[in-house]
């Protein structure tokens, strides 16, 4: 009982994680496509504050998807023996 | 002891030469990857000389993060220029995508196959990479970005 709850804690986790990334990268994709058509010749100052505003996205997604993998890989099979 | 410093001293040594030339490069990408193994190395070597396997929790840590980043930089950067907008944004997809499925494989085959392991630190290295590339990533905007020429 105790693992399958561990096992839907790191579903719930990484699939709220997931969520929350698609949600971010799609609007930060959006907006660069509007920004570029209403000023070209901001489009490479543009392209770098995206990859900057990305690593800020992704980062909190990413560490609770180690954290997911930590929960299924280390920590439900030791529950389970 | 005194051995185990003069070798850190002299890999540390080798990593920034390496990384000058990086930057003498002007790859974002490249000079990115070059300073995050500048700065995780030697760190990794003074543990290996407490603890071996705190040092390669950090560095394994450090590489789940610094590898899909690398591959993301590299993917998301073919394109520049407001004409190719559109793959730009479909380059930064795909990028992500990757850098997440790399991220997840990493961590299972750390989790799955690497044993004794210390936990904490792979999270630690992991969480100081992540906070490296904030910074990282604005320094570099600053540094090399700025130079882009407009589109013609």
């Amino acid at each position: 009982m105790e693992q399958a709850i561990v096992y839907m804690a790191a579903a719930i986790l990484i699939g709220i994680a997931a969520l929350g990334t698609a949600l971010g990268f799609g609007a930060l994709g959006g907006k660069l496509l509007e920004a570029s058509a209403r000023q070209p010749e901001q489009g490479p100052a543009l392209q770098g504050k995206m990859f900057l505003m990305a690593g800020l996205l992704d980062a909190v997604p990413m560490i609770g998807v180690g954290i997911g993998m930590y929960l299924i890989f280390a920590v439900a099979p030791g529950m389970g023996a | 002891m005194t051995v185990s410093v003069v070798r850190v001293g002299a890999c540390a040594r080798g990593i920034v030469s390496c990384m000058m030339k990086g930057l003498a490069m002007k790859s974002p990408a490249l000079a990115s990857l070059l300073i995050q193994l500048a700065i995780v190395l030697p760190v990794c070597l003074l543990l290996a000389t407490l603890n071996r396997v705190y040092a390669y929790s950090l560095g394994l840590g450090t590489l789940v993060f610094i590898l899909p980043n690398t591959y993301f930089t590299l993917y998301a950067f073919r394109y520049r220029g407001a004409r190719s907008a559109l793959w730009i944004a479909k380059s930064f997809n795909w990028g992500e995508s990757g850098k997440f499925a790399l991220v997840v494989v990493g961590f299972v085959l750390v989790f799955r196959f690497v044993s004794p392991l210390n936990v904490s630190l792979l999270f630690a290295g992991f969480c100081s990479m992540v906070v490296l590339q904030w910074w990282l990533a604005v320094y570099l905007q600053h540094r090399w970005l700025k130079h882009v020429s407009p589109p013609q």
